[in-house]
């Protein structure tokens, strides 16, 4: 971003908060619940079924603006650079992956893969990482102070609409004529849901709770919702059109899934995470994974049973879980999701897990260690919204770890982090790095290039990428070779 | 997350290698019966289901993470007939 008076003026409107009309109408009323159609990894696995052996592949990536994007980028560079034996020949093994879970910045690198696959990856790079977002973003709304009576949410999603997905609705991400594309894999799009503070995904299975037809909804909308860093830029708010007959249907029928519950219709899963035993007005849930309850309790809130939630207002998904880690744990430990990867275990499906996880985090510029007085209020704000959501965030990765390292030898758990590079001088310039939707584009470039290779650099990926019987490719520049212009003098064990 | 093995078997004795689903979900199977496999704690219902995606076997079961539970000591789960 840049000093310019017009635009100085242009961001102080965004923040005074004109919002004021109501929000457009998103989404539109689902006709029926149905497993095996709508924007699911069922429904994309059998147009482009799974070509490797006995492997399944996961990536995460965080927020951070577009830091995270070209970060992000990049990793899906080092998986399309690297060629694996599949059943119908060599293929890419980005060509291969189950799942991507994002939020923020990273939900519109995953969403453009979603679109515009590895083919896409070049377009996207100059339609978006390379692009003067925010001095685009911030001249069309003083050009058309009109925006500013909308939810502010719409500046973001208008651009991306237009520039970046050109239109594209979910329908497109699952539709068999899509252009340049193989359907896999399954991008789940994350926000935070502002009224429980819980993950809301953007997956048919969760618009099956608010009778929502994900595929009529536009890409742009869930990047939006996924990236509205809150105050910048308003809540997205959709509508919750549950109870709705869709549900009567399904909970009446066998193979759906949902049940009558004292009349209502339920997911089977929401009832069984629900249950437990009432003792003197106290509900002691069944399940010792608390963490079931608690999923139970939040799908309620979506069936709308009480018709308080007829809308659902969605923040940035960094304020929930900023490494996008919430869903893929989710496919790890619980059988009852789709693609359950417990289940895949469990049937003898896979043997073998690479899980990529691109964390962008920045480290704050500050000199706190070096003042005698407390920080002001703006800092504590800031570090108040910021610290919890890391501190969450590696305690997750943290018990990922544990899951995966139990159950898949050998461990392929690959974390491209700035805290792993290790020179000093080096981590603290991507660590230094703004927080925006523009960046000079030497420092995309960085990003592009150091994702791609700490990918392909880390021993657990090339132990992977050997045990599918490839020979893992060479960086197209080291973490070495990117660091050096940065790198601190003196030996590396003191740096 | 609290985990636990589970081994569901029909009443019958019979069905072992059938494809076993949880709470609902046909899209993907759970488990096999008769083999022991990892699920969460808590309340589950597992069945195995015909063509039609009609449960044949079912049991609603509450699932504890017992002392010494293992793959080799798994909790079992008893399916009757729908």
């Amino acid at each position: 971003m840049t000093g310019a008076p017009h635009r100085i003026l242009a961001a102080a409107l965004l923040l005074l908060g004109l919002a004021a009309c109501a929000s457009p109408v998103r989404t539109t009323e689902l006709a029926q619940i149905d497993q095996f159609s709508g924007y699911r990894y069922t429904t994309l696995d059998k147009k482009a079924p799974k070509t490797i052996a006995k492997s399944a592949v996961l990536m995460s990536f965080s927020g951070g603006g577009t830091r995270a994007a070209a970060l992000a980028e990049g990793a899906l560079r080092a998986l399309a650079k690297t060629s694996v034996p599949s059943a119908g020949g060599p293929t890419p093994l980005a060509s291969q992956i189950d799942v991507i879970s994002s939020v923020s910045g990273g939900s519109v690198t995953s969403a453009s893969f979603a679109l515009g696959g590895i083919d896409g990856l070049d377009d996207f790079e100059q339609n978006f990482l390379y692009s003067d977002v925010m001095d685009t973003l911030l001249t069309r709304t003083l050009l058309n102070p009109a925006q500013l009576v909308y939810p502010r949410i719409d500046i973001l999603e208008g651009y991306l609409d237009e520039n970046v997905f050109h239109h594209r609705t979910y329908a497109d991400l699952i539709a068999a004529d899509a252009p340049g594309r193989q359907r896999r894999p399954l991008v789940v799009l994350n926000a935070t849901d502002m009224a429980s503070g819980s993950v809301f995904s953007f997956t048919q299975d969760q618009f099956d709770l608010i009778c929502g037809d994900l595929a009529q909804l536009k890409v742009a909308d869930a990047v939006s919702a996924s990236a509205a860093f809150p105050v910048a830029l308003s809540a997205l708010t959709i509508s919750n059109r549950s109870p709705c007959p869709a549900q009567r249907a399904a909970a009446a029928k066998s193979g759906t899934g949902w049940q009558l519950d004292n009349g209502a219709p339920r997911p089977t899963r929401t009832v069984n995470d629900r249950a437990g035993d009432a003792v003197g007005g106290i509900k002691y849930p069944a399940a010792q994974n608390l963490a079931r309850f608690r999923r139970g309790t939040t799908a309620l809130t979506y069936l709308n049973g009480d018709s308080d939630k007829d809308y659902i207002q969605l923040l940035d998904g960094g304020l929930a879980d900023n490494i996008g880690l919430t869903v893929p744990f989710m496919l790890m430990t619980s059988p009852a999701e789709s693609p359950s990867i417990l289940s895949w275990l469990n049937t003898g499906k896979v043997d073998k897990l690479l899980f990529v996880a691109v964390n962008a985090r920045s480290q704050a510029d500050n000199d706190f260690g070096k003042r005698a007085r407390p920080p002001g209020l703006t800092e504590t704000l800031l570090t108040t919204i910021g610290t919890p959501i890391d501190a969450n965030s590696f305690q997750l990765l943290g018990r990922f770890d544990e899951v995966i390292d139990r159950r898949f030898k050998p461990k392929s758990l690959v974390v491209v982090d700035f805290d792993f590079i290790a020179d000093a001088g080096c981590r603290a310039h991507f660590q230094h790095m703004a927080t925006s939707w523009t960046l000079p584009k030497p420092q995309v470039a960085e990003l592009i290039a150091l994702g791609e290779a700490m990918v392909l650099q880390s021993p657990h990926y090339r132990e992977f990428v050997t045990a599918l019987g490839a020979t893992p490719p060479a960086p197209t520049r080291s973490v070495d070779e990117i660091c050096a212009p940065y790198r601190t003098p003196g030996p590396v064990a003191a740096r | 997350m609290a985990e636990t093995w589970v081994r569901a078997v029909r009443s019958d004795g019979g069905g072992i290698g059938e494809n076993l689903y949880l709470d609902g979900n046909y899209v993907d199977v759970a488990a096999l019966v008769g083999t022991a496999f990892v699920t969460e704690t808590g309340q589950h219902t597992f069945e195995t289901v015909d063509q039609n995606l009609s449960p044949t076997w079912r049991a609603v079961a509450t699932v504890d993470a017992t002392e010494n539970n293992s793959q080799e000591h798994p909790d079992r789960v008893v399916l009757r007939r729908v």
